[in-house]
């Protein structure tokens, strides 16, 4: 190690005592976070680019946060603590917007919700301004630099951007039945996962307390360490809750409802249901019949493609005359991959390519193969 | 040297700010309210900075009006964007919105920041590079979402048919040229380092001066949404009782013999989803949508091209005029739909 390393950084390391809390800290932060990147990874493989970009970006850029916030206790001068205290406080501040657009793109319509997005995006740009502010950089007694409490407004304003991209986040996560974690199957808790989730957001919550009181009025010096060490638990937790649990197979926080398959001649070849309070198959039928109307009336080759209710909304896709339905709480971009996916699946398999057209209606069974196939069942 | 100019400049602007004011609250009938408060935040901003850079001396006091002149023009921008977000968008085209909340977000944190206003010694104030440069960010972002803005009103002629004048032509075009001026003017003097307060004092409300004159002399400038409207029809029962078509480009399915016959059948379909108790809100293919609003026991719909923002109020304050107006010809019919989505007093 000697050999290899220039003698400054040598320098540098000596000076350091490893078993100084300030280096335990973010060493086992950075392993959770590594962890919380795979588990994250894994678990979101099969979903669309965007939505797994978005969390991994808000898994990463921790990573920075971290690592330029120890980097500033130990500059060696006023330049490079700037340049870090920047690099930090950018690099949370990704985070932050990651999370919401994560969390957005996986629950939101389309349609709404402007001013939720609004408001983590100002409080997001606001702090990266507060961030080339020089003043921030505060020197102790002995000399570490730490944030300083412009301070106080400035920690005020990125707790209120964390707790509202949290807030949303956490959302997304109950409605992927989040809670799953802290029960069996049966409906009996768990109280141990219970008390230990309850315990790291307790103690992440003090610390985060304890860390704005010290960067505030008092001016003492401040142990980020410690407080990134237990934020990155939370992460932990996060990853380990979206990662690792069964549930988070499933692609989407909405329910569907139904999936139908109606062929050329208007029967359904078929259904799948979810709720036995509403049959959507006579809609789907209904569907069918208007596109017909429509392409023979107006003579298009256009189609019904999305029809929505006032709590659902009816996702259409038409290939080869075969009619694929799928009814949802509300249109998203999410499901629009999911669907396209589905069907794109459906009509490359070998059973599909294998269909005679020519003949008055389908053979139900091939459906069945092709779905049995696809989802591994 | 300044002194003078900026009492000439100020004094220029505050005149403006209290015109536009009135142009935006006599011109627009339902979206006008963020155009309306923008006008009066720029007013505010134009009262206060020449107070600060002239009558009080006081430094402290020179940095507290200042911090809230330039909030409030800051702000003011952003409610424009709101404005022609909410007239002319479509959802997909959010992203300017947004990189338009990010630029405000950056601005509020910069002129707070110690540094983002300063006051030199005669009391003038100066604000700091960051600052500038996200107002020119701003701005250009304003000029991007008002040429679309102009697109699309041209569009919405043609669609509507409702002729331009020739001064309209040439104020449109006109627009443009002054707002690439606009750009450039604020670009070269952040270069120069002149008195850029004084170049802002003009240029800005010159700017809005423009831009609200065109919203008023535009024949479409009272129209509450920019998306392009092909028909509006009543459905009663399983057949059409009342259809007005506003798309006069002959291109529209709206205009086939058939379409009568097509919401007829669409009507019956309607008739049988009811039964199921649920409410068919919107129905789209790859190139039109559908939208429907009950209206006591009939239905309302707007044939379209897209979703965009207000259109849903829009047809649910329709469905209740016609409720409660007891409409029962074709010719009130009609004249309403004018009316509600051209802004045009019959």
């Amino acid at each position: 190690m000697k050999i290899l390393l220039n003698s400054k950084l040598y320098l540098t390391i000596n000076m350091i005592d490893l078993s100084d809390p300030v280096i335990i800290a973010p060493v086992g932060a950075l392993i959770i976070a590594i962890l919380g990147l795979v588990l994250v990874y894994r678990s979101t493989r099969s979903q669309s680019l965007g939505v797994k970009l978005w969390l991994l970006i808000f898994m990463a850029t921790w990573i920075p946060w971290s690592g330029a916030t120890i980097m500033m206790r130990f500059a060696s001068n006023e330049t490079l603590a700037i340049i870090y205290l920047r690099i930090s406080l950018i690099s949370l501040q990704i985070a932050y917007f990651a999370l919401f657009r994560f969390h957005h793109l996986l629950v939101f319509r389309t349609t709404d919700r402007r001013f939720s997005s609004i408001i983590v995006t100002v409080l997001v740009s606001f702090n990266i301004a507060l961030a080339f502010n020089k003043n921030m950089l505060g020197v102790n007694k002995i000399g570490d630099f730490y944030t300083d409490s412009f301070h106080i407004l400035m920690q005020l304003s990125n707790l209120f951007a964390a707790g509202w991209a949290g807030t949303e986040a956490f959302k997304a996560l109950r409605e992927l039945d989040m809670f799953s974690t802290f029960y069996t199957p049966d409906g009996e808790r768990k109280p141990f996962q219970m008390l230990f989730s309850l315990g790291i957001l307790l103690l992440s919550f003090i610390i985060l307390i304890v860390w704005i009181a010290q960067a505030g009025p008092v001016g003492v010096s401040p142990d980020a360490t410690l407080f990134i060490f237990f934020s990155w638990l939370v992460i932990g937790y996060f990853a380990f809750t979206y990662g690792v649990r069964p549930l988070s197979t499933i692609l989407s926080p909405q329910r569907v409802w139904a999936f139908i398959v109606i062929d050329y001649s208007g029967i359904p070849i078929f259904t799948k249901s979810f709720s036995e309070a509403h049959d959507y198959v006579l809609f789907a039928g209904a569907i069918k019949a208007a596109n017909s109307m429509i392409q023979i009336r107006f003579n298009s080759p256009t189609s019904i493609d999305l029809v929505t209710f006032d709590d659902r909304a009816v996702m259409v896709r038409t290939v080869n005359d075969l009619l694929f339905c799928l009814v949802v709480d509300h249109n998203s971009a999410q499901f629009e991959i999911i669907l396209n996916d589905i069907v794109s699946r459906i009509i490359l398999h070998d059973e599909y390519k294998e269909l005679d057209f020519s003949s008055p209606r389908v053979d139900p069974e091939f459906m069945d193969i092709i779905l049995a196939d696809i989802l591994e069942m | 040297m300044t002194d003078i100019n900026i009492i000439i400049g100020f004094s220029f602007a505050i005149a403006l700010s209290i015109f536009n004011t009135y142009i935006a609250f006599k011109s627009y009938s339902s979206t006008k309210y963020y155009y309306l408060l923008a006008q009066l935040l720029q007013l505010l901003w134009a009262i206060l900075l020449p107070i600060t850079n002239i009558i009080i001396i006081n430094p402290d006091i020179n940095h507290i009006t200042g911090i809230i002149g330039t909030v409030s023009l800051s702000l003011s921008m952003l409610l424009n964007q709101f404005y022609f977000d909410d007239v002319t968008a479509r959802y997909i085209e959010r992203i300017t919105l947004t990189l338009g909340v990010f630029a405000f977000g950056g601005l509020l944190g910069f002129i707070l920041s110690e540094d983002g206003i300063q006051i030199l010694g005669n009391g003038v104030i100066t604000l700091s590079s960051p600052v500038l440069i996200l107002f020119l960010v701003q701005s250009a972002l304003l000029i991007f979402r008002f040429n679309k803005h102009i697109q699309n009103q041209n569009s919405l002629s043609d669609h509507y048919g409702i002729k331009i004048t020739y001064s309209g032509y040439v104020e449109r075009f006109g627009i443009y040229i002054l707002a690439v001026l606009f750009l450039v003017s604020i670009i070269i003097n952040f270069i120069l380092s002149l008195d850029i307060l004084f170049s802002v004092s003009f240029i800005i409300p010159l700017g809005y001066l423009v831009i609200s004159l065109a919203l008023y002399n535009d024949p479409l400038s009272s129209a509450i949404v920019g998306q392009k409207i092909s028909a509006v029809a009543l459905l009663s029962s399983g057949e059409t009782k009342f259809l007005h078509i506003l798309d006069s480009s002959g291109k529209s399915i709206a205009q086939t013999e058939d379409f009568s016959m097509f919401l007829n059948e669409m009507s019956l379909l309607m008739v049988e989803i009811a039964k199921s108790e649920t409410i068919v809100r919107s129905l789209s293919t790859k190139d039109v949508l559908i939208m429907f609003e009950p209206c006591g026991d009939n239905i309302l719909i707007f044939i379209m091209q897209y979703r965009g923002p207000l259109l849903r109020k829009l047809i649910r304050k329709m469905a209740k005029q016609i409720y409660t107006k007891k409409i029962t010809t074709q010719e009130a019919f009609s004249k309403l739909v004018e009316e509600s989505i051209l802004g045009i007093e019959l």
